[in-house]
């Protein structure tokens, strides 16, 4: 299909750039209703392709998008490609150059490509039940996604990269039950390999949160106090204030913080901070980015200063930078300074779940409602539900003690857990 | 205009549902052919594309206790024996496996085309980003706003539903017109976010000069808001708050696809009072005419109006067409796809709370200490312990029945569903309902949906 799209931009001479992205995608899925199975899915999907054209004027970039569909026929992708022709006048902004680039297949080194038939879904689904051994509680929901994705992007500058990305995920919701009520808990698991040990023992381990949450009483203890964030939020937190460092959000004057800034403010000794393509296990790994830039891993803070700014080639090129690091998809910080039994050895509020953790780009204020945390009162573990904690990021980053330990989930490599040394909890 | 790709496509849908009656105890056949167009103007750039563009079939077979589906995103006659073998392959199933107690689904006979005519003619791209750079030049006036973001976006879905005995298509288009501000002071950054939405653009631009100055506004005052301090509070909910609150606190737990994995405490409320006597609440694609309102659902059933809570008391809850027939209740038409590659779960549509007879100014004037809460800002469902976590995006102090000025932000509502639903005391005679949400089912399956109501004076804990 890229042929005939092509053949056919190269009617008109007022196209000065273009990109093109193919994806080519197939799932098998299987969803359960307790343990018995209520639905079984499949996807093919190969049949449409992202379209950008560039159109300059006066010293602008105009552009406009369009998905070509492979039923389209000549007279029809001809009509799209006029129609935005006529559009990109409308986004004439500064002018950017796209990347240059060869052409390269990345390898999928994933194995889930080796077992990708339709017996998968259900062996994930016995590798997950296999941990449902709780005398209370059971799994009254579940949902497996096998997924399999070609990406293939070319532009007019050379660029004509392949890569693949494999994934299983697997939502799980729990029910168990106590004398009063019944509870039950969210979790979505996600891994770019296949291991049923791992996804057994994940569901294991996030079934005894679970049955915590069962035993998890009315938090009743200080309304500010030390509270111990986990990786996901952890990566929430950081990743929204790397975020901000974005190209675009300097280019729109929307950036709190300026290269050389102290990034964690008046804070010492914390980690440094990068942007990398890739993680172990991380579903996000990426070898080039939408635009075709082959990614790096890129430094952002080091030693409490804040290096670079990093984000999309366009937006790099409209700040003057020399070769934009592209949109980079894992944020990877360096190991803490304190054992986690260090930062839990005082009074402290562990928060192993939230209901949805929030994080504002603008203001920094972040919390939410916590479904499920460990009190440590100073001398012993109480689970709590029902309460909320909130903060200021901008307040409180210097205020944060990160662990020794270090995990890898989707996204993310970098401490298990981080202390707040001082939080609002209600 | 219904799409000329379906109309094209609909003979080889009934030939492939054909293929496979014989086999199967139910065929269904959904194709999807949604358009979308979006425009952006900020203070820096300006964009016009495509978006949220599907084209693409899905196959919905039933046999032996178990439900099948095969996604695809052509129908030809070229590919139409390849993809016949591709979906029989994927029903190959060695594998041994339990089977849950469904049912086959309903397929009462009926063809009919539905229609809603898109009413935009008027708005070519020029004008309409005129309106928008208009827009943002009103916001950008200001003084401490650094951006600001107008946008507008159209949607027209073409949908068409072929079974045994079923024909069914629909067209209709709506519509999102949004005003982002983002103002600065030396200290901190604050943004307002407004949308107007529905299926008459020119509606909706005839209130988007008031829109983008409240919002530039909103995000100016947010500079000097302060945090509440947590504790339990009168409060009075906008429409946009109740909305949320209808939406997360409630509707969520009405969803009857969780009744099926006895995952809603509301199963066992049904016939019980969950509310105060002046409280009612609706949701359906026919309840109201917004981002929500369809003719037909992705089951193929017809879109309804659902009273859920009638004066305090629930009366039912919404459901899909698979879990209608596991729980042997009438389908509400409340099932819907992401997109034709997702499964049909259920879902809400329009969700509301009804209006009431009160003056907002009564209910300001009956407060000693609260807040009027504004602006959706997000909020997660809890449906087995009806736990609450919803956030306005900012409040109004009231002091002896009186607006004081003083804003607080950001305000997390907290608490135990029935008891914020019971401490409802008094319900305006205003109504409004917003559509620029994205609703996800735990945290996937985006549909786009419409919430709100009246204001509405309850007791909440804030936070």
């Amino acid at each position: 299909m890229m042929e005939k799209i092509i053949a056919n931009l190269a009617k008109y001479p007022q196209i000065n750039d273009y990109r093109l992205v193919a994806t080519n995608s197939r799932s098998n899925e299987i969803f359960y209703i307790l343990d018995k199975v209520e639905t079984l899915r499949s996807t093919k999907l190969e049949a449409t392709c992202s379209v950008t054209i560039y159109v300059d004027q006066d010293n602008k970039r105009g552009q406009a998008s369009f998905v070509i569909h492979d039923s389209y026929t000549d007279e029809q992708i001809d009509q799209k490609i006029k129609d935005a022709i006529y559009q990109s006048k409308f986004s004439l902004n500064t002018y950017f150059a796209l990347p240059k680039g060869e052409k390269r297949e990345f390898a999928n080194d994933s194995n889930i490509i080796k077992h990708f038939d339709s017996d998968l879904v259900f062996k994930i689904g016995d590798a997950v039940f296999k941990a449902s051994t709780f005398k209370d509680g059971w799994i009254s929901s579940m949902e497996v996604f096998v997924r399999e994705n070609k990406v293939h992007i070319v532009n007019s500058q050379g660029v004509d990269y392949t890569y693949y990305t494999n994934s299983i995920g697997i939502e799980v919701i729990p029910t168990f039950k106590n004398e009063k009520e019944e509870i039950e808990l969210y979790t979505y698991l996600d891994y770019d390999h296949l291991d049923y040990d791992k996804i057994t023992s994940d569901t294991y381990d996030f079934l005894c949160q679970a049955e915590l949450r069962n035993q998890a009483q009315k938090y009743s203890g200080p309304n500010e106090l030390p509270v111990l964030l986990e990786d996901k939020e952890i990566k929430q937190v950081l990743g929204n204030l790397i975020d901000n460092l974005d190209y675009a959000m300097v280019y729109n004057k929307m950036d709190l913080m300026k290269i050389d800034d102290k990034f964690y403010g008046d804070g010492d000794d914390m980690p440094d901070i990068s942007l990398v393509p890739y993680v172990e296990g991380s579903i996000s790994n990426r070898a080039v980015d939408v635009d075709g830039i082959v990614l790096q891993d890129t430094k952002i803070v080091a030693d409490n200063r804040i290096l670079c700014n990093h984000g999309s080639n366009q937006y790099g090129y409209y700040l003057g930078v020399d070769k934009p690091t592209g949109i980079l998809p894992n944020l990877q910080v360096a190991k803490g300074k304190h054992q986690l039994s260090e930062l839990c050895a005082k009074e402290h509020l562990a928060c192993l779940a939230f209901s949805s953790f929030q994080f504002d780009i603008f203001s920094g204020n972040f919390g939410g409602e916590v479904r499920l945390a460990k009190y440590f009162d100073g001398e012993k573990y109480i689970p709590v539900t029902g309460l909320t904690i909130g903060g200021n990021i901008h307040e409180l980053k210097s205020h944060m003690q990160f662990s020794e330990e270090c995990s890898k989930i989707k996204g993310y490599s970098g401490p298990k857990a981080c202390l707040i040394t001082k939080m609002s909890v209600n | 205009m219904y799409s000329d790709y379906l109309k094209d496509k609909k003979e080889l849908m009934k030939k492939l549902v054909q293929c496979f009656t014989a086999e199967y105890d139910y065929v269904s056949c959904l194709g999807s052919d949604i358009k979308g167009k979006s425009y952006r103007v900020n203070a820096m750039q300006s964009q016009v594309n495509e978006s949220s563009i599907e084209r693409g079939f899905v196959i919905k077979l039933y046999k032996d206790k178990l439900y099948r589906e095969f996604s695809f995103d052509d129908l030809t006659t070229e590919n139409f024996a390849e993809l016949v073998e591709n979906i029989k392959a994927s029903n190959k199933i060695t594998y041994a496996y339990v089977p849950s107690d469904t049912q086959i689904l309903n397929d009462e006979p009926l063809i009919k085309d539905f229609e809603r005519i898109a009413d935009d003619i008027d708005y070519s791209d020029e004008k309409i980003m005129d309106i928008l750079t208009n827009g943002k030049d009103i916001m950008m006036q200001q003084e401490q706003i650094v951006n600001a973001i107008a946008g507008f976006t159209k949607y027209e879905v073409s949908k068409c539903f072929v079974s045994k005995h079923r024909e069914l298509t629909q067209h209709y288009a709506y519509y999102n017109l949004v005003a982002m501000a983002i103002a600065r002071d030396e200290k901190t950054m604050q943004n307002a976010y407004r949308t107007i939405d529905g299926i008459k653009p020119s509606e909706l631009f005839a209130k988007y000069d008031e829109l983008v100055k409240e919002t530039a506004s909103v995000a100016k005052m947010l500079l000097k808001a302060k945090p509440v301090v947590p504790g339990v509070y009168d409060v009075i909910t906008s429409p946009s708050i109740s909305g949320l609150i209808a939406h997360e606190a409630f509707g969520h737990g009405v969803e009857m696809d969780m009744f099926v994995k006895n995952r809603a405490l509301a199963k066992d409320y049904v016939g019980k009072q969950v509310a105060s006597e002046i409280v009612s609440m609706h949701d359906g694609a026919a309840s109201a005419i917004n981002v929500a309102s369809y003719f037909f659902d992705d089951d193929g059933v017809l879109a309804s109006d659902t009273l859920i809570i009638d004066k305090g008391i629930l009366v039912t809850g919404i459901s899909d067409a698979l879990s209608a027939s596991v729980l042997k209740t009438k389908p509400t038409g409340n099932g819907r796809r992401e997109s034709f590659s997702h499964k049909a779960y259920t879902r809400m549509t329009n969700t509301f709370f009804s209006p009431g007879t009160d003056k907002l100014e009564d209910m300001i004037k009956s407060i000693k200490h609260g807040y009027i809460l504004y602006d959706t800002n997000n909020g997660m469902e809890d449906p087995k312990n009806w736990g609450i976590q919803c956030t306005a995006s900012y409040g109004l102090e009231i002091k002896d029945g009186k607006l004081t000025g003083e804003a607080i932000a950001p305000v997390i509502i907290s608490g135990y569903v029935p008891d914020l639903l019971k401490s409802i005391t008094m319900i305006s005679d205003d109504f409004e309902l917003s559509g620029s949400g994205m609703c996800g089912k735990g945290h996937k399956e985006w549909v786009r949906v419409s919430d709100g109501g009246p204001y509405m004076k309850a007791q909440v804990k804030l936070g």
